[in-house]
């Protein structure tokens, strides 16, 4: 029984039910309507990320689900691993920073947990190796900075520096 | 700093009431153009657009010192980077040199209730403000003062699992009396080269300590039979390390015991019946050092199921402990083994590679190992193949029966040599020779005066 999607600008997607079912939102919802068959509206996902977001979950169909517990661990363990992104995946997220904040969104309204994932280490990436100046730059970002915490900082680093 | 882990947002859309809640206070970063848009035109995503919970999630992906250069970006991300939950580790090891006293106290303070590990290596850590740590490390903080500790050790703690204090020449009875009564979680105690350590301390761990499963203190010389007993006594009890603790003469027998890594090493007092007595539990056991130790004790010891055994510098061990060891439980066991500097020949040591099973690690050095036992091992190579060939490397350094040909000829067979070197200029060895190990090659060229030539070998097969 294929599931059909709604974005936010009316285009609709067909797509099989294990497709759906890789974002736990979805999954829930197909488990108490049952298979009604009308359209599910998806208003916070544009055409363009949702069409996105199904090409990823086509590819990761067939992935066993992660356990809620093991998924649990690691989100805690408080430090976690950027570089563990296959080839399919990165060849995939090479998008502009847009989409890809467009994407993390969609992710996280549709839980999907390895999608999040994937979009968040794509950007820790990004960050890392960069200076705060760089790092402005890349996100348009405009220096608050007191010059009382500009001090406080420099010596913060200082500190650390000793080391 | 710690309030925005807590927030966690219902799964509301991409687009949500939170874009105008983050935007107002934090105005300036948006460009005036877009900050008017917003109700009307779709305006770019940016990295703001994402809620905190979202942009703590990027940030868990990042190390320390990425974190910190984020901290420095601007007020919104200096306030999301600060968040305790990305600081929960404080791991000073990775430094080289000893960390600036407020970087750590800053450290400490950023991470609030989250913290739960700290190794605070070789720095002054600001102790009264870890109330509910589950890991520490003190190892080298030699600026911690029996005062201090004290006052960190009667803060109640139900948490705390492990707890590093080697080392600390500050240790006494009346910390370990802390340690019995007010950290009842405790799983891991290292007390390790802390000369304060004694009976009456030990006693109180254990009575306190009803969920220790590892406790190391070698070389404490003040713990004798009693605190050890003690120990013993522990159900919970897996790991024991009570190496060069000279005034231990006797283990207690423990039936119930769950010990699996017993190290024993250099205890020159202990009476030998005690190695009849071994728990049935143990797999790993380190019993280097035991000038006392025979082969007699060995028959005994081979009926355990043993995977990781060290008789290092055990000088009265023989063939005949390698006859035992293949003949017992152990032949199917074992897969790490060391003999260096015993009494076994290369005959005793040709018996442990035919029939002990499962070994993958063997450690002849300055044994009488000789040409026979390379031959061996190129003739079990070439017939096994090295797919199903369990065994990984057998060091032979420092055997004076083994010769340059021999060598050759194992190589031949396909057996990986590593840094021959016999003495006399002439090394045949294949990789670079570090500067430690030449030293150490002259160091002993000198010794032997030319006489006998030494070989370092170590065999990956």
């Amino acid at each position: 029984m294929p599931v059909v999607l709604q974005a936010s600008d009316n285009q609709q997607f067909t797509i099989e039910k294990a497709v759906a079912e890789r974002s736990m939102l979805l999954k829930n919802m197909l488990e108490d309507v049952g298979e009604a068959g009308e359209p599910i509206p998806l208003p916070n996902v544009a055409g363009s990320i949702l069409k996105k977001v199904i090409e990823y979950c086509e590819h990761h169909k067939e992935d066993p689900v992660p356990s809620a517990e093991e998924d649990k661990d690691a989100f805690e363990s408080s430090r976690r691993k950027a570089d563990d992104i296959d080839e399919w995946d990165a060849q995939f997220i090479k998008v502009g920073n847009e989409e890809l904040f467009e994407i993390i969104l969609a992710a996280n309204y549709l839980d999907i947990k390895p999608l999040l994932d994937l979009g968040c280490k794509t950007v820790a990436n990004m960050i890392k190796g960069k200076t705060p100046e760089q790092i402005r730059e890349m996100f348009n970002i405009e220096n608050d900075f007191t010059p009382e915490e500009e001090d406080q900082i420099r010596r913060e680093n200082e500190w650390a520096a000793d080391a | 700093m710690a309030r925005t882990s807590k927030l966690h947002s219902t799964n509301i859309g991409p687009y949500p009431a939170h874009r105008i809640q983050t935007h107002l206070p934090a105005a300036s970063h948006i460009a005036p153009s877009a900050e008017c848009c917003i109700l009307s035109i779709p305006r770019s995503i940016e990295f703001y657009d994402l809620p905190p919970e979202l942009r703590i999630r990027i940030f868990r992906f990042l190390e320390e010192d990425e974190l910190r250069r984020c901290l420095g970006v601007c007020r919104q991300w200096r306030n999301d980077a600060s968040d305790g939950s990305l600081w929960g580790v404080i791991d000073l090891k990775r430094y080289t040199r000893p960390v600036s006293e407020q970087y750590v106290k800053c450290l400490v303070k950023r991470a609030g209730t989250f913290l739960h590990t700290a190794n605070f290596r070789n720095c002054n850590p600001p102790l009264h403000l870890l109330p509910s740590i589950t890991h520490l490390s003190l190892v080298g903080c030699h600026s911690v003062t029996s005062y201090t500790l004290s006052d960190f050790l009667s803060v109640r703690n139900t948490v705390l699992q492990t707890l590093n204090l080697s080392s600390l020449q500050c240790i006494g009875t009346v910390h370990l009396l802390l340690i019995g009564l007010n950290f009842p979680g405790l799983q891991d105690l290292d007390v390790g080269c802390c000369p304060g350590v004694d009976d009456k301390g030990l006693v109180s761990v254990v009575r306190g300590c009803k969920q220790l499963r590892r406790f190391r203190s070698p070389g404490c010389i003040n713990v004798g039979d009693e605190g050890v007993q003690a120990l013993m006594g522990l159900a919970t009890l897996t790991h024991l390390n009570i190496s060069h603790c000279s005034n231990v003469t006797n283990l207690a027998r423990s039936g119930r015991s769950m010990l699996t890594h017993l190290q024993l090493s250099t205890l020159q007092r202990l009476a030998l019946q005690n190695f009849y007595h071994l728990p049935r539990s143990i797999t790993h056991l380190v019993l280097s050092s035991s000038p006392h130790l025979t082969d007699i004790e060995l028959d005994a010891i081979s009926r355990l199921p043993l995977s990781h055994l060290d008789l290092d510098s055990c000088g009265l061990i023989s063939d005949r402990t390698a006859h035992y060891l293949c003949a017992h439980q152990t032949k199917d066991t074992l897969s790490y083994l060391s003999l260096a500097s015993t009494s076994v020949t290369a005959a005793g040591i040709c018996t442990i590679l035919r029939y002990c099973s499962n070994m993958q690690h063997l450690d002849v050095t300055s044994t009488a190992a000789n040409d026979s036992v390379l031959k061996l091992l190129g003739y079990l190579h070439a017939k096994t193949g090295s797919g199903e060939f369990k065994l990984r490397c057998v060091e032979v350094v420092d055997c004076v029966g083994i010769t340059k040909e021999a060598v050759l000829r194992a190589r031949a067979c396909g057996v990986v040599v590593k840094s021959f070197w016999n003495g006399e200029g002439t090394r045949a060895g294949s990789g670079q020779q570090s500067p430690g190990e030449r030293q150490a090659g002259e160091q002993r060229r000198r010794v032997s005066s030319g006489a006998i030539s030494r070989r370092r070998v170590c065999v990956i097969l």
